[in-house]
């Protein structure tokens, strides 16, 4: 069932790995350590499929339809991202582990102005068999602060965090920025400090919550039923930081009943920027326009993305235009089954419906 | 805030606000796109090809000593003539010295950023020079008074028929705003001066060290022209610009031309290493290239920025980046706009003149993503920001504001506790209607936003609630 003859330099290495942390998991299964509900909702092609469409290759997840698309190891750097993915894969599934818990790393401002997308999260999470936890110590990674230029105001922040999240297996985010900013920042920001070589390793636990259930879960299919036309705009730090183009989209395909439209230069950025959204604001608020221009133009009703703060802004800006589209994290998308219809109005922004 | 800063901000929020200018710009940076495209599939390996010119450009940039005394060794030998301008200054006095000497009363130039950086123009006409720019777009703002706004498509916010409308007022017989006839007329204009000049300025696009030659790339042959008509020939290029091998062009020459308008080659690719020869039969009877400094050592010593000195001014940057999009290229107010600009401009003029730059970015990245020298630009947007913030040229109230928001994170309790007050406070004025007003400490929010819908009570109390935990 497994080919990996187009995964040219990990494979053999790996493939071993994999084949037989594979079988632990569907022991795993069969002995009820992971709930059926994981194995109901993995495509029954899931692990191999979602192996080679990980960082490897961008065929399958370009083209759902023919998984056996152009496979092709992008970058040295990619592949050794796989190699830590697959790696993790096995290390997710295998029986000690199968009931990792996962660390729920909040953002502040999720925390204090989308709480909904937390709790979406988690109830994604439980269906396809995570148990979530949500470390009370945690406040800000520090982003706000490191973009502006204060990184020694940032610095404590970046060492509290890895205090509260260092015991932690797994983490994952709603925010693909403030994945960034642990993953791809704090080892520049501790340069120098002996927490560097942890903020190295945290990096590699700490996931965004899409490229968690596509790369590491390997689930592209939670279940969710959303019956809308949805386009997704590509959150700039999830895409150029993080390298997330075709995961989002692979689990709104999935979504039941859902119609995906690509938006006009989904890759351009929305304007939010941090401080930069009030300080130039002008600026901000015209990119904003933008963007909700070309979401409008999609004939989407909703636009969703990876990072609720590029969505506060897209949707104050078209709140403020009296546009129709509506705005709404992916997490709240995929938090959405078949007998969820009341609980979906809950999440729409309040007096308006589609 | 600084003058400069504020002066940014009015010019960006009313080009911010200007739709058309905003369908112009899209309109011709979606005809390079598409461009690029097309252009890019010509590569096997497009990634190869900028990890390749990065690793030329830092070859010569970590060492630029052996490369541009190479450079000088062979134009000397070819009886050039090399000045090493540290300043601004030093190469406009050296040019305007050598125009005054020579007798020269008119002066063609090529595009070309740097004679733009040391402000040449202005220079030469305040000692009686008549300049021309030869570059269509460079004429076209030149005829409207005003610098390029784009450093590869100086007239890149004008429509056709603007640029009708214009000709029509300076030179007067325009019949149509077609291209042709358009490129006709300015080509009308300035033949004349391309014969009476008797110096041609041009910039460099490369230098290369071990033939010692200028390497000019132009797409209408004015540079070409320019250089080889008249008596005198001078070339201004910033000491970054060399580069080891004349072999190295055949992967720059492509790159540079794809990344800035998505072509293979451009039209015209020159390479000069010195005046007329004695048994050719044209080109000038003087050639001098001024090497400019102004800053770039500083940079350069800089270990963090200096890759920022691989940039090969291809504008692609610029053409990828949202913010030059919206605000335009004039509201920079600097030699170099847009994210190169903004990365470069405070290390090259120093002061607090230009810091608010680096902070008018979203950080969204696209720069890097496109940049065929792989220069880590927002990155180096971040680093300018430390670094200004390091040496205390912000303002006290935000100071204080981020001493105040790490003293809050530091402690969950004092987190939630701030942000329920917060959030109590924003939903009592939001419901009072009273958004974007005084009260409203969101106001720089709301005044371009509808105000965001807040929640009764946040995660980590829901959370809390369900889960029984504090």
């Amino acid at each position: 069932m497994l080919v990996y003859a187009g995964v040219p330099i990990f494979a053999f290495a790996l493939s071993t790995k994999v084949i037989i942390d594979r079988d632990h998991a569907f022991e795993n299964t069969r002995a009820g350590r992971v709930p059926a509900s994981a194995r109901k909702f993995a495509r029954p092609d899931g692990i191999e499929a979602c192996t080679r469409a990980g960082a490897i290759c961008d065929g399958p997840l370009a083209n759902p339809e023919g998984n056996r698309g152009v496979k092709q190891i992008r970058s040295f750097r990619a592949a050794i991202e796989t190699a830590s993915h697959v790696f993790l894969f096995g290390w997710v599934f295998s029986p000690a582990t199968a009931m990792t818990k996962i660390a729920m790393f909040i953002p502040c401002f999720v925390d204090q102005l989308y709480p909904e997308v937390g709790l979406d999260m988690t109830s994604v999470l439980a269906r396809i068999g995570y148990d979530t936890e949500f470390p009370v110590a945690q406040t800000c990674c520090g982003q706000p602060g490191f973009n502006s230029g204060y990184w020694p105001d940032a610095r404590p922040l970046a060492e509290r965090f890895i205090r509260v999240f260092g015991s932690a297996e797994l983490v994952v985010c709603p925010s693909g920025s403030c994945t960034t900013m642990v993953r791809n920042f704090y080892p520049e920001l501790l340069a120098g400090t002996p927490l560097r070589e942890e903020a190295v390793s945290l990096g590699r636990r700490v996931f965004e919550f899409s490229e968690f259930l596509v790369k590491v879960a390997r689930v592209a299919d939670v279940g969710a039923r959303f019956p809308h036309r949805v386009a997704y705009h590509d959150a700039c730090h999830a895409l150029r930081e993080l390298g997330l183009k075709q995961e989002p989209r692979e689990l709104l395909r999935h979504v039941r009943e859902l119609e995906f439209v690509e938006m006009p230069y989904s890759e351009e950025c929305c304007g939010f920027g941090g401080t930069f959204a009030t300080t130039f604001n002008m600026i901000s608020s015209a990119m904003g326009e933008t963007k909700s221009g070309n979401a409008e133009s999609s004939g989407a009703e909703y636009l969703t993305s990876t990072d609720p703060s590029c969505l506060l802004h897209i949707d104050g800006v078209l709140r403020r235009q009296k546009s129709r589209v509506l705005t709404i994290h992916l997490a709240g998308i995929l938090a959405q089954t078949e007998d969820s219809e009341g609980r979906a109005r809950r999440l729409l922004t309040p007096g308006r419906t589609p | 805030m600084s003058t400069a800063a504020q002066e940014f901000l009015r010019a960006a929020a009313i080009r911010s606000a200007d739709l058309r200018h905003r369908r112009t710009i899209r309109q011709a940076i979606d005809h390079y796109d598409r461009a690029i495209e097309r252009t890019r599939s010509r590569f096997d390996d497009w990634e190869a090809a900028r990890l390749r010119c990065r690793e030329i450009k830092r070859e010569a940039v970590n060492h630029l000593d052996r490369y541009l005394l190479e450079f000088e060794g062979h134009v000397r030998a070819r009886g050039g003539h090399v000045f090493w301008a540290e300043t601004s200054a030093e190469a406009r006095q050296y040019i305007a010295d050598l125009a005054a000497r020579r007798r020269v009363l008119t002066v063609v130039k090529s595009k070309s950023m740097v004679t733009e950086e040391i402000g040449l123009r202005p220079a030469l006409e305040r000692g009686g020079v008549r300049v021309f720019e030869t570059d269509l777009g460079e004429f076209i703002v030149q005829l409207r008074n005003e610098p390029p706004y784009h450093i590869m498509t100086p007239a890149m916010h004008l429509t056709r028929t603007e640029i009708a409308d214009l000709f029509r007022e300076k030179l007067g017989g325009v019949a149509s705003d077609d291209p042709q006839e358009l490129t006709a007329v300015a080509r009308g204009a300035l033949r004349g001066a391309f014969f009476t000049a008797e110096m041609g300025v041009s910039g460099a696009n490369f230098l290369v060290a071990d033939t010692g030659m200028i390497a000019l790339t132009t797409n209408e042959g004015n540079g070409r022209l320019g250089t080889s008509l008249p008596r005198i020939h001078v070339a201004v290029a910033g000491i970054e610009k060399v580069i080891p091998r004349i072999e190295d062009l055949a992967m720059l020459w492509p790159v540079l031309a794809l990344s800035a308008s998505g072509q293979p080659l451009a039209c015209y690719n020159t390479l000069i290493g010195g005046p007329r020869g004695p048994d050719e039969p044209d080109g000038p009877e003087e050639f001098h290239v001024v090497l400019l400094d102004n800053g770039r050592s500083e940079l350069l010593a800089d270990v963090e920025q200096r890759e920022v000195l691989h940039c090969i001014r291809c504008g692609a940057c610029l053409n990828a980046c949202p913010v030059f999009r919206t605000v335009g290229g004039h509201a920079y107010a600097t030699t170099y706009p847009g994210p190169v600009g903004s990365v470069l401009t405070p290390n090259l003029r120093g002061g607090e003149r230009f810091q608010h730059l680096p902070f008018a970015s979203s950080l969204c990245g696209a720069c890097t993503d496109v940049c065929p020298v792989k220069i880590d630009l927002h990155h180096h947007l971040l680093h300018n920001r430390r670094n200004i913030v390091r040496s205390a040229k912000r303002p006290t109230s935000e100071r204080i504001g981020f001493k105040l928001w790490r003293w809050a994170m530091m402690s969950p309790e004092r987190f939630a506790f701030l942000s329920l007050l917060g959030r109590l406070a924003l939903r009592a004025i939001y419901r009072l209607g009273l958004e974007g007003s005084m009260l409203d400490p969101m106001r720089s929010w709301t005044k371009v936003h509808a105000p965001p819908r807040i929640p009764e009570k946040s995660f980590r109390t829901l959370w809390g609630e369900k889960h029984g935990a504090k």
